[in-house]
């Protein structure tokens, strides 16, 4: 008995070391050793991550839905999205494709040998962060706390904004009067052409798993509809569902008990792994002792065998939106020329320190964005080792990236966006001002009151755009001076 | 519900200078202009063609937006030097210094 006791310290101080190791908090467990762990008093400790009400945006296949907005014509055809030079695989491909044999992480080769008529185009991850992130500028109107975790996927922090454990329980006013009411303002943000879903539910796995019960139901509405627990519903718009099991966590863990293993959040080699061992679902995994589990997949093993138990210990880590400034400029005609986009860039960027949002700040990264012509988006982000709030160094550290590195095709539309706005001026002032400071100040003044008089800018410049062209009007442009 | 901390992204647009302007031109069946109507010190005039002095083609751009166009500086009555221009693939004389 004495030496039952010893190990079952041992077992339990090992346990939480582990725990405080990993960065999260470590809830106090007493239990025996082996994985079938008896709670003190028949009560467990739940982490504050697992206690969170976490929503889940989920869009299938989303750089499949951007790219059939962006052609309308493969629609309904077996396209292979293709990432990698040397060596292209399967990114992500649609629905007929997948009824043909392809899945995703297949070498090209293999695809070709199974499907010789499919379509395969270069997948595009830049445009398909851009249009995400487009999306979830909507959703920070709901909530600011989200994490973007994939493009396509990402987690909204839901504290405070509705009573959430059901009607009459909370007393504290919301944002929202009802869950269903905050359902209603979370399908309000997707819109056509994109199809998303959503889920609620305790933890982020779980709100994962209530998206894609959303998901199916909305796909199958005639079969039968996955069980989101005794307090779970779908919306009346069928695109929100929550999952909810009131009283002991193990409620919650017999909703996800006939769950697929492939449903969990791990790497594809562990889920392979799984079948092969003929755990395929998650039931089966949570019926193992945790030690079996770990000993076997390491700490991937054990994260699983907690989801599979309904206990997400992993926060909620959202992201800080800060200022951001941008500028855009479209060309009349695609420009390839150095000289006119080192222009261009001059020109936004001295439009973008003039904004009033930067008026004593400094900047710490910049970023050019340029859509190019029958190319993908194409991005370069610099970060400054310090921070700057002058043209000069600015435009040299842009310079620099340009001319070492040019966009690859003719560029159709320049935006720059300032980024990282440090809270003070770092710069210093000179004591002596500068030869025609004072008439440059002047000029600029008299610009501005131009402007506001007569409601835009009478005054341009003339921009060198290509003057060996042929073509005459692609010589030279008009851009408005901005003072 | 939140404001977003973002600013507007303001937008510019490059205005193409020296921009092509249509021109009446009057021309026989292969093409030489006899005479030009709405030139700008002249208006509501027809301006007889006096001389051709320069003619050159310009094709390029067959890749994109193809551009085919035959240009002419002309010398008028009055001792005006004009160029102007004939868009092959419309058919349609336009205005433009070279």
């Amino acid at each position: 008995m004495i030496i039952a006791n010893r190990c079952l310290i041992f077992e339990t101080r090992h346990a939480a070391l582990e725990r405080i190791g990993s960065g999260f908090p470590a809830p106090i467990r007493f239990g025996r050793a082996g994985g079938s762990r008896k709670p003190w008093g028949n009560k467990r400790v739940t982490t504050a991550a697992e206690e969170t009400w976490v929503a889940c945006v989920w869009f299938p296949e989303f750089p499949l839905q951007v790219e059939q907005q962006r052609r309308p014509e493969w629609a309904g055809a077996p396209l292979a999205l293709l990432a990698g030079e040397r060596q292209p695989v399967v990114f992500a491909c649609s629905f007929e494709a997948r009824a043909l044999g392809v899945r995703r992480g297949m070498p090209l080769r293999e695809v070709l040998s199974l499907a010789p008529q499919i379509l395969c185009e270069p997948a595009d991850p830049l445009t398909y962060q851009s249009v995400f992130d487009r999306i979830v500028l909507r959703l920070e109107e709901i909530t600011p706390l989200i994490e973007v975790a994939t493009p396509g996927r990402a987690f909204l922090g839901l504290e405070g904004l509705a009573p959430l454990e059901g009607e009459g329980t909370e007393t504290a006013p919301r944002l929202y009067p009802s869950a269903i009411a905050l359902a209603v303002a979370l399908e309000a943000t997707v819109t056509a052409p994109f199809s998303g879903f959503f889920g609620l539910g305790r933890g982020k796995f779980t709100a994962h798993v209530a998206s894609r019960f959303a998901a199916l139901a909305w796909q199958r509405p005639a079969r039968k509809w996955p069980n989101p627990g005794p307090a779970g519903w779908f919306s009346p718009g069928g695109r929100v569902c929550r999952i909810h099991a009131p009283g002991p966590p193990q409620a919650v863990a017999a909703v996800l008990r006939p769950l697929p293993v492939s449903w969990l959040p791990v790497e594809e080699r562990m889920r392979r792994k799984l079948e092969q061992f003929g755990l395929r679902s998650l039931g089966q995994l949570a019926a193992l002792p945790v030690s079996a589990v770990t000993a076997q997949f390491g700490k991937e093993g054990r994260r699983a065998w907690l989801l599979s138990q309904g206990r997400d210990e992993e926060p909620l880590q959202p992201r800080l939106p800060g200022v951001e400034i941008g500028e855009t400029l479209e060309f009349p005609t695609p420009e390839i020329l150095q000289e006119p986009l080192l222009q261009a860039v001059a020109q936004l960027l001295e439009t973008a320190l003039r904004r009033p949002e930067r008026r004593g700040r400094s900047v710490s990264q910049v970023r050019l964005e340029a859509h190019l012509e029958d190319s993908p988006l194409w991005l370069r982000t610099i970060t400054l080792r310090r921070p700057a709030a002058r043209t000069e160094p600015l435009f040299g550290a842009l310079r620099y990236s340009l001319e070492r590195l040019p966009p690859p095709a003719p560029v159709l539309t320049l935006t720059l966006f300032l980024a990282n706005l440090t809270p003070a001026w770092t710069g210093q002032l000179s004591l002596f001002p500068e030869p025609g400071e004072e008439i440059r100040t002047r000029l600029l003044e008299e610009l501005r009151q131009l402007r506001v008089r007569m409601g835009r800018m009478p005054v341009a410049r003339i921009v060198e755009m290509d003057p060996c062209s042929r073509i005459p009007e692609r010589r030279y442009s008009l851009i408005d001076c901005e003072p | 519900m939140f404001p977003d901390p973002r600013t507007k992204i303001q937008s510019h647009r490059l205005r193409a200078l020296n921009q092509p302007r249509p021109l009446l031109v009057y021309a026989t069946a292969h093409g030489k202009p006899v005479a030009v109507y709405r030139v700008p010190a002249h208006p509501g005039r027809w301006l007889r063609v006096t001389a051709v002095q320069d003619q050159w083609r310009v094709d390029d751009e067959w890749w994109r937006h193809e551009v085919r166009r035959r240009y002419l500086t002309l010398l008028l009555e009055d001792g005006a030097s004009l160029t102007v221009f004939q868009d092959l693939l419309t058919g349609e004389w336009y205005q433009q210094s070279y």
